[in-house]
């Protein structure tokens, strides 16, 4: 059965067909070949039964006057009829009054039976028909017939029957295979467009109705919820449409924001630096360089994240390239000024949740190294600051801020120093980024910075 | 003993005597003979009512009795067509009517024409021994070929008269003045 559930639908519909036919022409065959034995039995049957009341009634004047002859006579007509083997003329009493033989068989005689009985028996019909006239009992005839013939006959029409029957599931297959393409066609072409749909979804397409019947039903649901997904299609890409001006709507909007911040902070730069023009005091005047350094870090920070094509991240390869110059630029003062910047930054991305304290921290320990690094060194000194920044395989990011100046002394812990740049710095490490940083002092000052972006 | 054997008996001795006697054993059997003739043939139902249970059957005797008292001891209990047979010898022609059989013998020609006159429109079955009167007009005549007694019917008589004989009984007998053969 599991076999014929993975047949496909041609097959099953032939399947059904013939197994109907077979049953049907089975069926047929049976009853008909019953019904040609029986009938071919009874016409044998009545034949005999006529042959004997002829014979039988052409007897009764030999029985009446005794002609034994005569009678002989009579049977011996008997001889025309091949199947008929032996013929037995009793009288009344039950006694042999003649008897006809064919060929040499070896036969006894039965007893007389009284009345009408006919029965087979072997290869034999037994009849026995009474001899009467006009309500007088004479005695009884016996005819002893061969059903050879008839078995030959029979065989004959058993065979007629099952060429027949060959013929009748030939036609039946050649039919059935015609004709099944009446339901198999339209559920294959229902078939091909489901999966002419999954492999290319053109809800546009419908399948052509023809007639009224169930396959056709299904045609038109089928077309009906064809279009109601392409409905559907519509409306969801109008709503997607709607969600992308929407976004972009919401993107431009917050670039507008990053502008306005960036341009803030600017304007408060712009304000320390001229306030800064008013002090005289030379301590004041780095708090406020230093204060404006810091704003303009993170403004720069906002100016990267309105220019960049993606809203929530930044080229920070860019930005440490752009900050460094700015800081050069600032605090370009002795050795520092021919300081060297070598930058050795991966082309990374970073959000704004990781870019400003990164930066603030970069921003920093750069402006450290340009104030105190190369104090009192010429250009001759080769004064030199290296920054690289590279994300490991487990995507941490690794950051080094490394002169070649006179170094942090050893007494100074960078955790609890008088130098807010530094404090900053490490505050904005483990508390911002939930990083580490440690510093190597041995030939200028390195700063290890470890985080992982958010 | 049954019917049949007693009958079978009857034949054997009927023959027997034939053989060996002569007269009346011939006649023994022709008596007897004359019961299973009219086995074939059928009276009309004017003639003989089948209904009438007190009907007899008149067999008729005329010319010289042959049968001595044998057709009395044949039928004093052997029916015909189920009715008790009388036997009547008739001395005559106006005793002729009432016979359902006429068994006629020896007489004349001039006699003979008469009789058949009165039987030919009569239901009376005309049966004779003499094989003088073969083809004359006499319905059956009984003839001794081979020591067996042999059935000649006149076709013709039988035709025009009222009474039916089987064809069974034609095909057992000899026919004479055929009517296909005319």
């Amino acid at each position: 059965m599991f076999f014929f559930y993975n047949l496909s639908i041609k097959y099953k519909l032939v399947i059904i067909i013939l197994f109907v036919s077979i049953l049907a022409s089975s069926f047929g065959f049976i009853i008909s070949s019953i019904l040609t034995m029986r009938s071919n039995r009874d016409n044998m049957v009545n034949n005999m039964r006529m042959n004997a009341r002829l014979v039988s009634d052409y007897c009764v004047p030999t029985l009446v006057f005794f002609n034994k002859e005569g009678a002989e006579e009579e049977l011996a007509k008997l001889e025309v009829i091949p199947i008929i083997r032996n013929a037995i003329i009793y009288d009344d009493s039950g006694n042999v009054f003649v008897e006809f033989r064919k060929g040499n068989d070896l036969f006894s005689h039965p007893r007389p039976l009284s009345g009408s009985v006919q029965y087979f028996r072997g290869d034999y019909l037994h009849v026995f028909e009474p001899i009467n006239y006009r309500g007088i009992s004479y005695g009884t005839i016996y005819l002893r017939v061969s059903t050879a013939e008839l078995s030959k006959r029979m065989n004959q029409s058993i065979f007629m029957y099952l060429v027949i029957f060959i013929g009748v599931m030939t036609l039946s297959y050649l039919f059935a295979l015609y004709f099944q393409r009446l339901i198999s066609w339209p559920i294959l072409q229902l078939a091909a467009v489901t999966d002419q749909i999954s492999s290319n979804p053109d809800l546009s397409m419908r399948l052509e109705i023809k007639g009224t019947d169930e396959i056709s039903i299904l045609f038109n649901r089928f077309n009906m919820m064809l279009t109601q997904l392409h409905h559907r299609e519509l409306e969801r890409d109008k709503a997607e449409a709607e969600i992308k001006a929407s976004l972009k709507e919401k993107e431009v909007l917050l670039k507008e924001i990053h502008h306005r911040v960036k341009n803030n902070l600017q304007v408060i730069s712009s304000l320390l630096n001229l306030q800064s023009r008013y002090i005289e005091d030379e301590a004041t005047l780095t708090i406020f360089r230093e204060s404006k350094n810091r704003i303009r870090s993170m403004a720069l920070i906002h100016e990267k994240l309105y220019r960049s094509a993606d809203i929530a991240s930044i080229n920070f390869k860019d930005y440490v390239k752009n900050l460094t110059m700015d800081l050069r630029h600032s605090y370009g003062l002795d050795g520092s000024n021919c300081a060297t910047l070598n930058l050795e930054v991966e082309e990374l991305y970073l959000s704004i949740d990781s870019a400003v304290p990164c930066g603030l921290v970069i921003n920093e320990l750069v402006s450290n190294a340009f104030k105190y690094a190369f104090k009192d060194f010429e250009c001759e000194d080769k004064p030199e600051i290296r920054i690289s920044m590279e994300k490991d395989e487990d995507g941490r990011i690794e950051l080094k801020i490394a002169d070649n100046g006179k170094g942090i002394p050893p007494d100074i812990d960078i955790r609890n120093t008088s130098s807010l740049g530094l404090r900053l710095a490490t505050i904005l490490v483990e508390e911002q980024l939930a990083g580490t940083i440690n510093v190597n002092r041995e030939s200028g000052t390195e700063f290890c910075i470890s985080f992982t972006p958010r | 003993m049954n019917r049949f054997l007693r009958r079978v008996m009857l034949f054997l001795f009927v023959f027997a005597s034939a053989w060996s006697h002569a007269q009346p054993s011939e006649y023994l059997i022709k008596g007897v003979i004359l019961e299973k003739l009219t086995r074939f043939v059928t009276w009309p139902e004017s003639a003989l009512n089948m209904e009438d249970t007190t009907q007899n059957f008149v067999l008729g005797v005329i010319g010289n009795n042959p049968f001595e008292n044998l057709l009395e001891e044949i039928y004093r209990h052997q029916t015909i067509k189920d009715k008790p047979v009388e036997i009547r010898y008739l001395t005559a022609l106006t005793q002729i009517d009432k016979c359902h059989l006429l068994f006629i013998s020896n007489i004349s020609t001039n006699n003979l024409k008469k009789v058949l006159n009165l039987v030919k429109d009569r239901p009376i079955l005309s049966i004779s021994d003499n094989e003088t009167y073969s083809g004359k007009g006499v319905m059956i005549n009984l003839k001794i070929e081979k020591s067996k007694v042999r059935i000649e019917i006149d076709e013709r008589a039988i035709k025009t008269s009222d009474l039916l004989v089987s064809h069974l009984l034609l095909m057992e007998a000899d026919i004479v003045n055929p009517i296909r053969g005319q």
